[in-house]
């Protein structure tokens, strides 16, 4: 997988990536319950995006329960709206490297989560600094 | 099947599995039908018939109703699958409320075997070694008293109309059908069989009601995971 | 007793145009094992012009039980299949089976008769009442309109008016005559089923049913309302030790034999399955429902269940999935609208499978503002309910009363998108989930495509599980987690080679891209046809039990197939057979069924997928339930679970597959019909001449 992990971005990334966005441009990810389908969740943001990256731990699924949930989000159309939404096409980049592993979901999600964390860590540490800045 | 009045009894020295077994009243010899009982005069001349060394206990609620002992009952006693002759009989409500969806009829090798009584040839008899209360179907000559007599619905002892003897569960002594040993000392056809494991042999005489036997068979077992108490409420995962 | 090693050696022919009996001895079909084979071959002597549609008189239904049904089998036991000419599938309604389990074809055998043939038209609304040997036709007037449970109590209270709760009762007024504490086991229509027949199913008792194929219709157009059958006969056994120690056998390999300790197994698997499983039977119900698990006549695993309110008894998989997404959507969590939803298909006798593609279309359009009130495909149901048990139990309403959206809808769903002018378009981008013959998209052509492939050169939807619990779900799962697999890629290859007699090739589980279009994929679709033919649809092995392939219980995780279909099969019929003899059998019940498609207008050039198959990769959400697929693969030398979601088939090398198909089976690749070798290596020398007779035998034209 790639390591840590991404380049640095100035401060005009930093807002860009950070910002809330408008319903149109959302991601549509879904819970997912095997065998009943996919419940849609909308995600709004990076920082939604890195949460609902949810490591399971599969206990839910022992004894054929199907009852387990699983935050589903498909990888092709993540790493697309990073690309085209937030413009950052470096993390996107690094997301399809990950994705033409083939690896299933699961497997992908802590690389992706991981990612995506240090990303908005790197906004967060410029934000608070412009913010500083101007108190 | 036990009088409430009796258990005052307990405490004089007498065993409560004696007790248990004993027959108030009077009127019942030691010799019925002319096969010799065995048995042991108790205080007060109360006359007991040994109890079976063993017992089947059910938890209906584990039951599926797949009819698997009746299949197997049927096919070790007589070389075929067929409910109208097995000794165990599971009846349902399709569309019935847990748990009275199902009701399973099975022998409870009553203390005081009322088949027993009302036979006149002593065609249903206590075996002199196990206790067990079964049908001798050389002395049968077909008068169905012991079916008539069964104080449950539907009656444990039925009627055989193939052979055209009555007949009920033995415990599985007499399987001419199955290799393996049978009886409270070997196996028992249905219990082996069951996928759910819900019948269970025993050679305590269980505590029971009207309604039967009160068998828990799931409760700190496996069973608590396998989610019968309905769907995990689940929910949204964000953050 | 008549019967004798598993079979009661008569078959019941009823013509329903005059009235009157006839007994077919089984011993002329017997070569054919029981269910789908015997079924196939009595139509292919009795239906003469198999042209006909579903609804002609001329149509001839087959109701078979197998030498196994009612005994101790483990879970084959419970079975029943129903063949005739079907009216579901789109344009052409092929000749097609659906099978259903409970308790039908046990008192079936205990009542003497190993099947039913049907043919003709009663000229009055009917049912038929079978006592032991006693049939006859009953005035069905009163039942006509009822529901599935109102018209099975009804038919209760008739056969056995003196019946008192549990207790036993006689058959009849001697005193040998016969006596059950059961019910009489009932298969019906629902209520007016002529109004929906298209969508129309068959069912028995609370939630056994055949539901593909459209046999309610079937038997509506044969103003028949529902068949009664009560026995107290028996099923002779031909080594009745042999099966007893083959079923205490079979319990390691189960939860029979784990109750205490069942194992933690992550995915899917058929036997080993703990009760009310995989599909969550149990746990449709909500948080609180207490409940029971629920089986067929003899199963080990008991899929179903039923609750302590009564509300979705019996019911499992798409009697549930057809509407708990939606409940789920609705309300994040699974509530009383899923087992409700379940009870109005159950009772309404509509088939789930076909309403939940249905649904998922009908979701789309509304979300898009074309369906709705006052929209272009104008509707009144209550969609701001949507999830709620008042939106399904409205939405089944409309199609049973050919009502709103019902009154295209009961004329099945191909027809209905025709009518709106949607059908080429909705197949086209995949919203209308129909994947071959107007038929809902069950696991995906572009992914599983053993699955596809079978459904498409064969007649509906294959429904048949014995690749898909080991290729897709149980990976699939894992793979959602993040987790390895308990049996790995390579493993999975070599257990499967072991088991798939003949071929035993590893290769047969390969879905990579090139895997998917080989030789060995023909073999895997080959196989899966000739083996669910014969020990499935004619022995009637349940599919939510066999093959047992991937046994967590099993040494090395291997299952008891190809060994214990065999030891069941000998110790009730005590005819010695091998696996490869049961095989064959199924070779030719496939052919025969080829030839009748054959006849009815197959051939290669209409063997094509919906459009979406070739042009649109899946997205969770839009066709059915399924999570995103991942499979094993043999690349780079090496074998892996992969993700091959989003894939889809190339159109020529599908068509290059389906020759490589044909050529395996002895078809003729240029048309895929049997050519006469063929069939006469297999004994079917009669069918050459038939569809010689009509210019159809491959190779000869």
């Amino acid at each position: 997988m790639s390591d840590a992990l991404l380049s640095a971005i100035d401060g005009d990334a930093a807002g860009r990536l950070m910002r809330h966005l408008e319903p149109d441009d959302a991601l549509e990810a879904g819970i997912l319950t095997p065998m009943a389908g996919t419940r849609v969740v909308r995600l709004f943001s990076l920082e939604e995006a890195e949460r609902f990256l949810v490591v399971h731990d599969g206990s839910a699924t022992d004894h054929g329960n199907m009852r387990a949930t699983v935050n589903y989000v498909d990888p092709a159309r993540l790493s697309q709206w990073i690309a085209e939404k937030f413009g950052d096409t470096e993390l996107a980049s690094a997301l399809d490297e990950l994705i033409a592993t083939r690896k299933a979901y699961g497997f992908l999600v802590p690389d992706f989560k991981a990612l995506l964390a240090e990303r908005i860590g790197q906004c967060e540490e410029l934000l608070a600094t412009v913010s500083d800045g101007q108190a | 099947m036990v009088d409430n009045d009796t258990k005052d009894v307990v405490g004089q020295g007498i065993s409560r599995r004696q007790f248990m077994t004993g027959v108030g009243g009077a009127g019942v010899g030691m010799i019925l039908g002319g096969l010799v009982v065995k048995g042991f005069i108790l205080p007060d001349e109360v006359v007991a018939m040994a109890a079976s060394e063993g017992y089947l206990l059910i938890d209906t609620k584990k039951c599926a109703g797949c009819a698997s002992c009746m299949m197997a009952c049927s096919l070790t006693h007589h070389g075929e699958t067929n409910m109208s002759l097995s000794r165990i009989q599971i009846t349902q409500d399709p569309w019935g409320k847990f748990p009275d969806d199902i009701d399973i009829a099975v022998c409870r090798q009553c203390p005081y075997p009322s088949c027993v009584e009302a036979c006149p040839t002593g065609a249903m008899h206590v075996d002199t070694e196990t206790g067990v209360r079964t049908v001798d179907d050389t002395k049968c000559i077909g008068c169905e008293r012991c079916v008539a007599a069964c104080p449950f619905t539907p009656s444990r002892t039925l009627w055989n109309s193939v052979d055209q003897h009555a007949q009920k569960c033995d415990l599985c002594m007499n399987t001419p059908f199955w290799d393996q040993e049978g009886g409270p000392d070997g196996k028992r056809a249905c219990e082996e069989v069951c996928p759910m494991g819900a019948i269970k042999f025993t050679r305590e005489l269980p505590v029971q009601s009207e309604a039967g036997y009160e068998i828990d068979l799931r409760t700190g077992t496996a069973w608590d995971r396998l989610g019968f108490g309905g769907s995990p409420q689940s929910g949204g995962h964000l953050g | 007793m008549a019967s004798k090693n598993g079979y009661c050696g008569k078959i019941l022919k009823v013509d329903l145009t005059t009235g009157e009996f006839e007994t077919i001895p089984t011993e002329k079909y017997e070569k054919w094992g029981g269910g789908h084979g015997i079924g196939s071959a009595i139509f292919f002597d009795l239906c003469e012009d198999k042209t006909v549609a579903g609804t002609d008189p001329k149509n001839v239904v087959t109701i078979m039980t197998s030498p196994l049904s009612g005994t101790l089998a483990p879970s084959v036991s419970g079975r029943c299949e129903v063949q005739g000419i079907g009216i579901q599938a789109y344009p052409t309604g092929w000749y097609t089976r659906s099978n259903f389990g409970g308790r039908f074809s046990t008192q079936l055998k205990f009542a003497g008769w190993d099947g039913i043939v049907l043919t003709g038209k009663s000229p009055k609304k009917v049912w038929l009442n079978i006592v032991n040997g006693d049939v006859k036709l009953e005035d069905a007037t009163d039942l006509w309109g009822l529901n599935t449970r109102e018209t099975q109590e009804e038919i209760w209270a008739s056969v056995e008016p003196s019946k008192k709760d549990n207790d036993w009762v006689s058959l009849g007024v001697a005193r040998d005559a016969g006596r059950t504490t059961q019910h009489p086991a009932v298969l019906t229509t629902g209520p007016n089923a002529e109004l929906f027949g298209p969508m129309a199913a068959l069912m028995h008792d609370a939630g056994n049913g055949a539901g593909q194929g459209g046999f309610g219709g079937v038997f509506a157009s044969k103003n028949l309302k529902a068949v009664s059958v009560i026995g107290t006969g028996g099923v002779d056994i031909a080594d009745p030790n042999a099966l007893m120690e083959a079923r205490l056998w079979s319990n390691d390999y189960s939860f029979a034999g784990h109750h205490d300790d069942p194992v933690e197994y992550v995915g899917l698997t058929s036997f080993a399955c703990t009760p009310g499983k995989p599909l969550a039977s149990v746990q449709e119900w909500s948080e609180g429902t207490q409940s029971r698990p629920q089986g067929c006549v003899g199963c080990v695993r008991n899929c179903r269940g039923r609750s302590d309110n009564g509300v979705g008894n019996e019911s499992q998989c798409v009697d549930f999935f057809w509407y708990d997404v939606h409940d789920i959507k609705a309300n994040g969590h699974v509530t009383a609208a899923t087992p409700r939803a379940a009870d109005a298909v159950q009772l309404a006798g509509v088939n789930a499978f076909a309403v939940e593609a249905a649904v998922l279309w009908i979701e789309q359009l509304y979300n898009a503002g074309i369906m709705g009130k006052g929209k272009e495909i104008h509707s009144d149901l209550p969609f701001d309910k949507f999830g709620s048990a008042e939106w399904a139990e409205a939405f089944i309403g409309c199609i049973v009363n050919q009502t709103d959206i019902g009154a295209e809808l009961c004329k099945g769903i191909s027809q209905a998108a025709k009518a709106w002018g949607r059908l080429e378009m909705d197949t086209a981008s995949g919203i209308l989930p129909l994947q071959e013959y107007g038929l809902p998209h069950h696991y995906d052509a572009r992914t599983e495509v053993e699955w596809g492939y079978g459904s498409l050169i064969g007649e509906r939807d294959i429904n048949e599980h014995d690749f898909n619990w080991h290729v897709y779900w149980t990976p699939t799962i894992n793979g959602l987690e993040g987790k390895e697999t308990a049996v790995s890629a390579k493993r999975l290859s070599e257990i499967f080679a072991k088991k798939t007699v003949p071929y035993n090739d590893p290769m047969m589980v390969d879905y990579s891209d090139e895997g998917i279009y080989s030789e060995a994929m023909a073999k895997t679709v080959a196989w899966h046809r000739h083996y669910t033919r014969f020990f499935k649809q004619s022995i009637g092995f349940c599919d939510w039990a066999w093959a047992d392939m991937v046994n967590p219980y099993g040494p090395d995780s291997e299952g008891m197939t190809p060994e214990g279909e065999i030891r069941f099969i000998n110790a009730v019929t005590g005819k010695g057979m091998t696996f490869e003899e049961g095989m064959e059998i199924g070779r030719r019940i496939w052919n025969l069924d080829r030839a009748i498609w054959i006849l009815q207008g197959r051939h290669r050039d209409v063997e094509k997928f919906a459009e979406y198959i070739y042009t649109t990769g899946a997205q969770p959400g839009t066709t059915t339930y399924e999570a995103p697929y991942t499979m094993p693969v043999f690349e780079n030398n090496e074998w892996s679970y992969k993700s091959v979601a989003g894939r889809i088939l190339d159109r020529d090398k599908c068509e290059e597959w389906k020759t490589r198909f044909f050529e395996l089976e002895g078809w003729d690749p240029a048309s895929g019909w049997p050519t006469r070798a063929t069939l006469e290596e297999l004994d079917l020398a009669n069918v050459a001449e038939e569809l010689e007779k009509a210019g159809k035998l491959g190779g000869s034209v």
